[in-house]
C-alpha cells in the first residue's frame, strides 16, 4: 500500500512537471523572430516591403542572368558574346532557339520572381491589418500596400511575358498542402496584373512626394506606366492611351536633355526615370553563399570588353544589324555601341564573337571620355537597371495612339523622343521622313524603328518583337544578315513555339502543369 | 578417527575463544599462465566487510570465522568457494571464465547480466579499443562489431570517423549514434582517450536503445571508463607508444617531360615540345594566352629568366611528409577503500600528418570517484578535461584548391614549389592587370600555370589557423536506497566546450589568384554547453522464480551555443604576438580604405524533456521480457512537441530447458525477439518555425535614396511547413546467442529490419511557395535490413593460447517511399541520388561504354530504328548506353551505377600467446560499395586541372586511335556523370599487426613492476583493393582527393605497478 502511494505520488508529480514543462519546451529560441511576433510596429511594415524589392535585383543563383539575356540577346539586337560559344552555353541555347526544358537560368529566374511574389504576399497578408502609428501613417500604410501590389504585378509581368500563364498565387503559402496550384492562363495573369496595378495606382505616392531618401520606391507614375505597358501587351490600346495620358499630364516626368546622361551614375533616378532596379557601389558586395545576391549588378562586368586592360566578360554584343538600324549620325548609336578599333582588340580570338566586335556601352559604366570607371568591387557594379524610362512611355503612348489611329498624338510623342535625340543639330528629320510616308502603316514602322534605337540594349527588343507578332519574319531576316559563323549556330524560329520559353521542367515536376506548346 | 578428534578439538577451541577464527593464507594464480593474480577479492561469505585482496605476488592472508567459506573472485575468472575449517594454506588456481556470459553490462540507466539481455547488444573490450594507434574510440571500433560500419573519413590527424549502426536511417537529419560515457549523453566523444575506456557496449536494436529515446534512434555506444578499485595500495599503469607514419600509396602521375609532351600532342598538334624544348614550348603556350602566371622564360634575350628545364617537381612528394610522428602516453592510477574509490588518468596524444600542414595534439585528464557515505547513500562524480589543438590540411570537396593534396595535384611538374633565386619577374603589368609570376628571392611560386589554384605551400605558410578547443565533461550523482531494492538516483551532467579559433593570413601576392593584399585576422570564441538532469528510480525484486526490475525516470536537457567572432586587417607589425584584433586598423584611411573591424555573434538553443520507464521481468531464469515506454518532448516541433515511443523484447534461455540438456556440447543458447519505436529529432532547431529574416543586407536589404544606401528589410526566407512531427524509427530484431564445446565456440546471430517513417527531409516546394531555402517535411520511408554474425573461437593447447574472432554484417538500405517528397541529388554533377526504390545516395548516371575509335564508329552507334544515338559524336568521344533505346542520350538513360555504402562489412582478428609472447592480427574490410573517383576526372582531363595520370598514355588521339580513354578535348559529355569514374570500393586491409612480449613477472617483480609488456605494431601494412585512388577508406562515396590513411609503425610499452 505504502509503495502504491509512493508510486501514485511519483506519477502525479511527473504529470504536474509535464504541464509546466510544456512551456519550457516551447519557449521561443533566442535571437529568433517568429513571424507572428514581427509585425508589431510601423517600421516593420516598411522593412517587409523593402524586402519585397530585393528579388528584382537578383541575377539569380550562382549564375549571372539579368533579364536582358532574353530581351537583347535572344532578339536581333545582340549576340550572347563571352569567351566562346560554350561560355554560358544555356544562354547560347536560348539565343539560338535551342532552349531545353531544364535550362537552369530560366529555372532560377522563374523561382526568383516567385520569391518576390511571396514577399509581396507576406506584406499584403500582414500590413492591411496593422494599426497605424507615427511612422506608419495612413498614407504610408497605403503606400506600402501599393508598393507590394506594384511589385507583385512587376514579378508576374516578368513571368508572363517569358513563360505565358503561370500559377496565380496571391496568398502566403504556409503549408505543403498548398503546394499544388493550377497553371493560370496568360489572360488571367494579365488581368491580375492590371487589377494589382490599378490598386497600386490609387495607393501609391507621386514621385515628387517622396523625400530624396525614398527615391527608388515604386510610384504612382510607375504603376501607370506599367498599366500602359500591360494594356499595350494585351492590345487594349484605348486603355493604354488613357494611362499614357495620365503620366504625360502628371507633369512628373520629362526627357533629359542629353540622351547619354540616362546611363551615367549621375543620371540615376532622374526626371526621365520612372522605375529603376537600384544597385550601389560596395566593395564587400557579396555572393551570399554563392547564390549571387548582392548590392551591385553583374551587368557591367558581363558587358564590358574582354580586353585584358578592361577585364570584362564581353557578353551582350550588339549586332551589325542593330548598328545598321541607326540613321546616319544618330548620336544614340555611339552612346549605345562601342566599336573598338583594331588596336584596342588585344586578343581577337576572345574579343570577337562569331565575327561581332561591338560592345554594349549603356551599362559599361564609362566616363564621358570613354575611359572605364573603376569599380570598388571586382565584379559587381553600381549602375541601376533602367526598367522604365519616360522615353519608353512616350513611345508606348505613340504606339497606342497609332493603333487607335490617333496619328497626331502619336507623331507628337514620337517627335518628342526624336527631337531630344537629335539635340540642337538637325540630324534626325521629323516624321514623315525617308521611306516612311505619312500614314498609319508607316508611322507604326517608324515608331517601331524608334523604339529599337532609343531603347536598344535595355532589354526590350525581344518582348516587343513577340508582342508585335513579327518575331519570325524579323528573326529570319536578321539571320540572313549575320556572319556565316553566327548563322551556323542559329536554329530557325518556329511560330507558335519560340514566342515563349518552356516552363522549367523541374517546376512541372513539383507542380504538375501543362508545358508550353512545342517543348 | 584422527579427523574426528581434530574436529572436536576445534569446536572446543571455538567455544573457548569468543572470536574463534582461522587464519588462512595462500597464493592465487591464474589457470592461463600460472602467474600470480593481483587484486583478487578474497571475501568471507555472508560476513560483510570481512576479506581482503591478493597482493602483488598473488598472496593473501585472511581471518575466517568458523564454519564460513571464503570466495575468491576476479573479473574474467570463475569464482571459487572454499569451506574453511582450519587455519591453513590454500593455494587457488582460478579458472578463466571462457563463457563470460555473466559479466554485467551497462544497458543505460542501469546494468544487467549479459545472459539476461533481450536486446541486440555487442560488447567490445578495452584491449581491442587500445590496440590501434588512433585518437578516438570511433576509429577504434572499426571492424570490431557486427552491424557497426565505421568509415575513417580521412587520414587527417584528429579526424573523427563516420559511424553508422545498422545502416543509414535518415537522410537530411544526422545519422550518427550517440555516446554515453558513464551515463553522460554526448554527441562527440573526441575528448576521451581510448586508453581510459574499460568497456564499450553497442546498443543496436530498438529495445536496447529505447531507454535513450530519441537520442538513441541511430544506435547508442555506451562507454564505461575505468573505475577505482578497493585496492588501498592502488594500481599504477603506464601505456605509451611512439611511431612513425608514411603514405602507403601514391598516384601514378606523369613527370614533367611526359606531361608536357602529352598535352602538346592533344588536339592533334605537332609535337612542339620535342622540336623546340620545354622553355620554347611554355613560351608558345603562354603566348597562346593559356596562362598569365608564367614568369619570364629564360631565352637569349632574357638570360635571367626562368629555366623550366631545371624544374621537375613531384608535387606528391613535395606535400607528403616522410616519417610523420605519432605518440601517445597515458598514465592512470586507481585504488580506494571499501567506502571510497578513485581513478585518475592523464594522457597526451600527438600526431603529425602525412600531408604537410596537418597535425593534432590532445591532452586529457580524467577523474572518477565514488563514495559510500552511508549504507543507503552513495555519491560520485566523473570529470574529464581535454584540450586540443590541430590543423587540418584537407577537406574532401569538389574545389581543386580545397585542400593541400588536391592543390598539389593541380600544380604542374614544371611549377617549382619556390622560384629559384634571381628569376626574372614582372613587377606589375598595365593598369588594371595583375602581377604575373614574380619573385627574385626564392619565395613561393605562383599558383599553377594551368589552373587557378593556390600553391599548397602558400596555403600552409600564409594562412595560419590556430584552433584551441577546451572541453569539460562531467557529472555528479547521488544514489539513495531508502528501502531494499529501491534505488533513487539523481544526476546532473554537463558538457562544456570552448573553441577559440584564430586565423591569421599574411599579406602576400604571388598571382592574381593566389594573393592577399592586406594581412587579415579573424578570431572567434564559441561556447557549447549541454546540461542534462536525470532523475530515476529503480526497484528490483525477486519473489520466488519471479525477478523484476522497474525503472521510471525523467530527464531534461538544454543545449546552448554562443559564438562571438571578430575580424580585422592591417596589423602594422604582423608578428604572432600581435595577432589580436586590437592591433587591426579600425578606421578607414586613404591607404587602408577597407579597414573596418567586423564583429558578429551566433546563438542557438534546443531543449528536450522526457519521461521514461522500463520493466525487466524474468521467470525461472529462462524467460525474460523487457518493456520500455518513453515520452519525448522537443522544442523542434512547435505544433507536435510530444512523441510516444514503446518497445518490447522477449528472451528465452532455451538451453535451460530440460529438452535442450540432451544436446551434447551445447553450453548455452538464448533466443531474443524485439520490437520498438524510437523518435528522431536531429534536425536544426528552427526547422518547423517560420521566422523573419531581419539581419540583412544579403537577401533582404534594398537600396534607396538619391545617395543610394541600404534600407533595412525583413522577410521570410523559408516558410516552415506546418505540422512537422517526430521522425519514427521502428525496428524488429531477432537474435540468438550461443556457445558450444565448453567455450571453444561462441557467437551471436541477429537479423533486423529497421523502418524509418515520416523521415524528416528537406524538400523543395514549387517556386510559388516563395522559399529561398527549402523547408523540412515528414516525407520519406527508409528501410534498413540485415544480418549480423559474430563468431569467436578460443582454445588452449598447453601454454599456447589462441583465439579467433570474426564478425560480418550484411545490410540492405532502401528509400522505400518519398510520399510526395522530391528525389534529391547530391554530390558533384548530381552523381548521388535519393529516390524511391533505391538505396539512399545511389550513384546515378549514364553507363559508360568506352571510346568511339573513329567517326564512323560513332555514326554506326544507332538504335533499332537506325537513329544515331549520339549525333555529333566523333572519334575519341565517350560512348554511353542508350538505356531505353529511344535513340538519344538523355536523363531517362541514367541508371543505378552503384552504392557508396557497402552491403558487406567484416572484421577478422586473431591472437595467440605463448610463454609471454603475444601476437595480434586484425583485418577489416568492406565489399559491395562503389567510389566515384573524382580525382580521375581531373587527372584524365586536358591537363589543365591537374597533372595527368600515367593512365593517359592510353588516351585516344588521332595518332593513337586505339586509345581507351576519351579525348579530353572532345565532347564535354565525356566528363558527365557516368560510370566512367566509378570504381569498385571493396577493400581488405590488415589494420593492425602487433607482436608483444611480457617480461616474466619473476624478473619484473624484483623492481616492483607487476607487468611489463613491450610491443611493436604495424598499421595498414597491407591493403587489397582494386580502387585506384589514394585510399578506398573514404566517406560519402566521392573521392575528391581525400586524405589517405597512414601506414604506421610503432613501438609501445604497457607497464603496471
Amino acid at each position: 500500500m505504502k509503495k502504491y502511494i509512493f508510486k501514485a505520488a511519483f506519477v502525479l508529480s511527473m504529470a504536474l512537471s509535464l504541464v509546466s514543462c510544456q512551456d519550457w519546451i516551447t519557449a521561443p529560441s533566442p535571437a529568433v523572430t517568429k513571424l507572428s511576433d514581427f509585425f508589431a510596429s510601423g517600421s516593420t511594415a516598411i522593412q517587409a516591403v523593402n524586402g519585397a524589392y530585393v528579388p528584382l535585383m537578383w541575377e539569380f543563383n550562382s549564375t549571372y542572368f539579368p533579364e536582358w539575356f532574353i530581351g537583347d540577346v535572344v532578339s536581333d539586337d545582340a549576340l550572347k558574346g563571352g569567351q566562346s560559344i560554350g561560355d554560358m552555353s544555356i544562354v547560347y541555347d536560348m539565343e539560338n532557339f535551342k532552349t531545353a526544358t531544364n535550362n537552369a537560368y530560366l529555372l532560377d529566374f522563374y523561382r526568383a520572381q516567385y520569391i518576390g511574389i511571396g514577399r509581396c504576399n507576406l506584406v499584403l497578408d500582414q500590413v492591411p491589418g496593422m494599426k497605424t502609428d507615427a511612422l506608419l501613417t495612413a498614407s504610408v500604410k497605403n503606400r506600402v500596400i501599393g508598393e507590394a501590389k506594384y511589385l507583385r504585378a512587376m514579378y508576374y509581368f516578368r513571368l508572363v511575358r517569358i513563360f505565358g500563364g503561370v500559377p496565380k498565387v496571391d496568398f502566403v503559402v504556409r503549408s505543403s498542402k498548398q503546394w499544388v496550384q493550377p497553371r493560370a492562363t496568360a489572360d488571367s495573369i494579365n488581368s491580375f496584373i492590371i487589377s494589382d496595378l490599378k490598386s497600386a495606382n490609387s495607393l501609391l505616392w507621386k514621385k515628387s512626394k517622396y523625400t530624396s531618401g525614398d527615391l527608388g520606391r515604386a510610384t504612382k507614375g510607375a504603376a501607370q506606366a506599367m498599366l500602359l505597358k500591360t494594356y499595350l501587351y494585351t492590345k487594349q490600346f484605348d486603355m493604354a492611351k488613357s494611362w499614357g495620358d495620365s503620366i504625360i499630364n502628371s507633369g512628373e516626368y520629362s526627357l533629359v536633355t542629353n540622351y547619354a546622361d540616362n546611363f551615367t551614375l549621375g543620371g540615376e533616378n532622374g526626371k526621365e526615370s520612372i522605375f529603376e532596379i537600384q544597385y550601389m557601389a560596395e566593395g564587400t558586395s557579396d555572393y551570399g553563399n554563392g547564390d549571387g545576391f548582392t548590392r551591385g549588378t553583374f551587368t557591367t562586368i558581363l558587358t564590358r570588353s574582354r580586353a585584358p586592360k578592361v577585364g570584362g566578360w564581353g557578353f551582350n554584343k550588339p549586332t551589325q544589324n542593330l548598328y545598321n538600324e541607326y540613321e546616319t549620325k544618330d548620336p544614340r548609336r555611339d552612346a549605345t555601341i562601342i566599336n573598338p578599333t583594331d588596336a584596342e582588340i588585344a586578343n581577337p580570338a576572345e574579343e570577337i564573337y562569331l565575327g561581332c566586335r561591338y560592345l554594349n556601352k549603356k551599362y559599361a559604366l564609362m566616363n564621358p571620355d570613354s575611359t572605364y570607371i573603376g569599380m570598388s568591387h571586382p565584379t559587381r557594379g553600381p549602375i541601376n537597371n533602367k526598367v522604365i524610362r519616360y522615353a519608353d512611355v512616350l513611345l508606348m503612348y505613340a504606339e497606342a495612339c497609332c493603333e487607335i489611329n490617333n496619328l497626331v498624338a502619336a507623331k507628337t510623342a514620337l517627335e518628342s523622343v526624336r527631337s531630344r535625340a537629335r539635340g540642337t543639330s538637325a540630324i534626325l528629320p521629323t516624321f514623315p521622313y525617308g521611306t516612311y510616308a505619312d500614314n498609319q502603316t508607316d508611322l507604326r514602322k517608324a515608331i517601331r524603328h524608334e523604339r529599337r534605337v532609343e531603347l536598344a540594349m535595355e532589354g526590350h527588343r525581344w518582348f516587343d518583337l513577340v508582342r508585335w507578332g513579327i518575331a519570325k519574319e524579323t528573326m529570319d531576316a536578321y539571320k540572313a544578315t549575320e556572319t556565316t559563323a553566327a548563322q551556323t549556330e542559329m536554329a530557325t524560329f518556329e511560330k507558335g513555339k519560340h514566342e515563349l520559353f518552356p516552363i522549367p521542367a523541374a517546376e512541372i515536376d513539383l507542380n504538375p502543369m501543362a508545358q508550353n506548346p512545342g517543348y | 578417527m584422527k579427523k574426528t578428534l581434530l574436529l572436536l578439538l576445534t569446536f572446543a577451541f571455538a567455544a573457548l575463544v569468543s572470536a574463534q577464527t582461522w587464519q588462512v593464507s595462500g597464493v592465487v594464480t591464474s589457470s592461463d599462465d600460472g602467474l600470480a593474480l593481483t587484486g583478487v577479492s578474497v571475501m568471507v561469505q555472508g560476513v560483510s566487510g570481512m576479506g581482503t585482496i591478493t597482493d602483488i605476488d598473488g598472496k593473501y592472508s585472511v581471518k575466517v570465522p568458523q564454519g564460513k567459506s571464503i570466495v575468491f573472485s576476479y573479473i574474467g575468472y570463475l569464482p571459487q568457494t572454499k569451506l574453511i575449517n582450519t587455519s591453513t594454506t590454500i593455494n587457488v588456481v582460478l579458472q578463466a571464465n571462457t563463457k563470460m556470459l555473466d559479466e554485467v553490462v551497462a544497458i543505460g540507466y542501469g546494468t544487467m547480466k549479459k545472459s539476461d539481455l533481450t536486446g541486440a547488444v555487442t560488447s567490445v573490450g578495452s584491449d581491442k579499443i587500445k590496440e590501434r594507434p588512433v585518437s578516438g574510440i570511433d576509429q577504434a571500433l572499426q571492424g570490431r562489431a557486427a552491424g557497426v560500419t565505421v568509415n575513417s573519413n580521412s587520414g587527417q590527424p584528429g579526424a573523427s570517423a563516420v559511424v553508422r549502426i545498422r545502416g543509414i536511417g535518415s537522410i537530411n537529419s544526422n545519422s550518427n549514434p550517440i555516446y554515453v560515457v558513464d551515463g553522460v549523453i554526448l554527441d562527440d566523444i573526441s575528448f576521451l582517450s581510448p586508453s581510459d575506456i574499460a568497456t564499450t557496449e553497442i546498443l543496436k536494436d530498438a529495445s536496447a536503445t529505447a531507454i535513450f529515446g530519441s537520442r538513441g534512434a541511430n544506435g547508442v555506444i555506451l562507454v564505461t571508463t575505468k573505475r577505482g578499485s578497493d585496492n588501498p595500495k592502488g594500481n599504477i599503469s603506464v601505456d605509451s607508444y611512439f611511431g612513425v607514419q608514411n603514405r602507403w600509396n601514391k598516384l601514378s602521375l606523369m613527370g614533367r617531360d611526359e606531361f608536357a609532351k602529352t598535352i602538346s600532342t592533344f588536339d592533334g598538334s605537332n609535337d612542339y615540345l620535342t622540336q623546340y624544348g620545354l622553355n620554347k614550348w611554355i613560351e608558345a603556350y603562354k603566348t597562346g594566352t593559356k596562362s598569365q602566371y608564367f614568369p619570364k622564360i629564360k631565352t637569349d634575350a632574357y638570360p635571367q629568366g626562368m629555366d623550366y628545364n631545371t624544374v621537375d617537381t613531384d608535387w606528391q612528394d613535395a606535400v607528403f611528409q616522410k616519417d610523420a610522428t605519432i605518440q601517445n602516453h597515458h598514465i592512470s592510477i586507481d585504488g580506494g577503500s571499501k567506502t571510497s574509490n578513485y581513478a585518475i588518468s592523464a594522457s597526451y596524444f600527438d600526431q603529425n600528418g602525412t600531408v604537410m600542414g596537418s597535425n593534432y595534439n590532445r591532452f586529457t585528464l580524467r577523474v572518477n570517484t565514488a563514495h559510500n557515505i552511508r549504507s543507503w547513500l552513495k555519491i560520485g562524480e566523473n570529470l574529464s578535461f581535454m584540450t586540443s589543438t590541430g590543423r587540418n590540411a584537407m577537406n574532401n570537396n569538389a574545389q581543386p584548391g580545397a585542400s593541400v593534396l588536391s592543390a598539389a595535384l593541380a600544380m604542374a611538374p614544371w611549377d617549382p614549389t619556390h622560384y629559384p633565386q634571381g628569376a626574372w619577374s614582372y613587377s606589375t603589368v598595365a593598369k588594371g592587370g595583375y602581377p604575373q609570376g614574380r619573385d627574385l628571392s626564392g619565395q613561393i611560386s605562383a599558383s599553377s600555370n594551368f589552373k587557378n589554384v593556390t600553391n599548397p605551400f602558400s596555403m600552409v605558410q600564409n594562412i595560419v589557423p590556430k584552433d584551441v578547443a577546451e572541453r569539460w565533461v562531467g557529472d555528479a550523482y547521488i544514489e539513495i536506497t531508502p528501502i531494499k531494492g529501491l534505488l533513487i538516483r539523481s544526476d546532473i551532467s554537463m558538457d562544456l566546450a570552448n573553441v577559440n579559433s584564430k586565423s591569421f593570413m599574411y599579406a602576400f601576392d604571388y598571382s592574381s589568384f593566389d594573393r592577399n593584399l592586406v594581412n587579415h585576422l579573424s578570431s572567434s570564441m564559441a561556447k557549447y554547453s549541454t546540461i542534462i538532469n536525470e532523475n530515476t528510480a529503480t526497484y528490483n525484486k525477486k519473489i520466488g522464480k519471479h525477478e523484476f526490475s522497474v525503472l521510471v525516470g525523467e530527464t531534461s536537457q538544454e543545449f546552448n551555443y554562443y559564438k562571438l567572432s571578430g575580424s580585422g586587417s592591417y596589423i602594422t607589425n604582423p608578428e604572432e604576438k600581435n595577432w589580436y584584433l586590437q592591433f587591426t586598423a579600425n578606421k578607414p584611411t586613404s591607404t587602408n580604405p577597407d579597414s573596418v573591424r567586423g564583429v558578429g555573434d551566433e546563438v542557438a538553443r534546443t531543449r528536450m524533456l522526457s519521461l521514461l520507464s522500463r520493466v525487466n521481468y524474468k521467470f525461472d531464469n529462462k524467460y525474460m521480457i523487457t518493456l520500455n515506454f518513453r515520452m519525448d518532448g522537443s522544442n523542434k516541433f512547435p505544433e507536435n512537441p510530444w512523441g510516444y515511443f514503446p518497445s518490447v523484447a522477449l528472451g528465452w534461455k532455451i538451453s535451460e530447458e530440460a529438452f535442450m540438456k540432451e544436446i551434447q556440447n551445447l553450453d548455452y543458447m538464448k533466443l531474443r525477439l524485439g520490437w520498438g519505436q524510437i523518435g528522431n529529432e536531429k534536425i536544426p532547431s528552427n526547422s518547423f518555425q517560420t521566422n523573419m529574416f531581419i539581419t540583412g543586407p544579403t537577401f533582404s536589404d534594398y537600396i534607396l535614396g538619391s545617395t543610394q544606401s541600404l534600407a533595412s528589410g525583413a522577410t521570410v526566407l523559408t516558410y516552415a511547413n506546418q505540422g512537422g512531427k517526430w521522425e519514427t524509427h521502428e525496428q524488429w530484431n531477432a537474435g540468438v546467442d550461443f556457445g558450444f564445446f565448453k567455450g571453444l565456440i561462441s557467437g551471436t546471430v541477429d537479423i533486423f529490419r529497421k523502418d524509418t517513417k515520416d523521415a524528416l527531409l528537406t524538400v523543395k516546394g514549387p517556386a510559388f511557395a516563395g522559399n529561398l531555402y527549402d523547408p523540412m517535411k515528414n516525407v520519406g520511408n527508409i528501410r534498413n535490413e540485415g544480418i549480423e554474425i559474430m563468431l569467436d573461437h578460443k582454445n588452449k593447447i598447453g601454454s599456447f593460447n589462441y583465439s579467433l574472432s570474426g564478425n560480418v554484417s550484411f545490410i540492405r538500405n532502401e528509400l522505400t517511399k518519398l510520399n510526395g517528397g522530391q528525389k534529391m541529388y547530391n554530390g558533384i554533377d548530381n552523381i548521388l541520388l535519393c529516390d524511391e526504390g533505391l538505396p539512399v545516395n545511389t550513384f546515378w548516371g549514364y553507363k559508360y561504354l568506352g571510346v568511339f575509335k573513329s567517326d564512323a564508329e560513332a555514326l554506326a552507334y544507332t538504335n533499332k530504328t537506325a537513329t544515331i544515338i549520339q549525333p555529333g559524336a566523333v572519334g575519341g568521344d565517350a560512348k554511353f548506353l542508350d538505356l531505353n533505346g529511344d535513340g538519344k542520350i538523355d536523363d531517362s538513360d541514367k541508371m543505378n551505377l552503384g552504392n557508396p555504402f557497402p552491403w558487406l562489412t567484416y572484421g577478422l582478428s586473431a591472437s595467440v600467446d605463448y610463454k609471454g609472447f603475444d601476437m595480434q592480427l586484425f583485418f577489416q574490410g568492406v565489399y559491395g560499395n562503389q567510389i566515384y573517383n573524382q580525382v580521375r576526372y581531373r587527372t584524365e582531363g586536358k591537363g589543365e586541372e591537374a597533372t595527368l595520370s600515367t593512365a593517359m598514355r592510353d588516351v585516344w588521339t588521332t595518332t593513337n586511335p586505339a586509345g581507351n580513354i576519351p579525348n579530353p578535348y572532345g565532347s564535354t559529355n565525356n566528363f558527365r556523370a557516368s560510370s566512367r569514374f566509378i570504381e569498385d570500393g571493396a577493400y581488405l586491409r590488415l589494420k593492425d599487426i602487433q607482436l608483444g612480449y611480457t617480461i616474466p613477472k619473476s624478473i619484473t617483480q624484483k623492481v616492483q613492476i607487476n607487468r611489463l609488456r613491450i610491443y611493436v605494431s604495424g598499421n595498414n601494412l597491407l591493403t587489397f583493393t582494386k580502387y585506384t585512388g589514394y585510399d578506398p577508406e573514404i566517406g560519402g562515396g566521392i573521392d575528391y582527393g581525400n586524405y589517405p590513411q597512414a601506414r604506421t609503425m610503432l613501438v609501445g610499452v604497457n607497464l603496471g605497478f
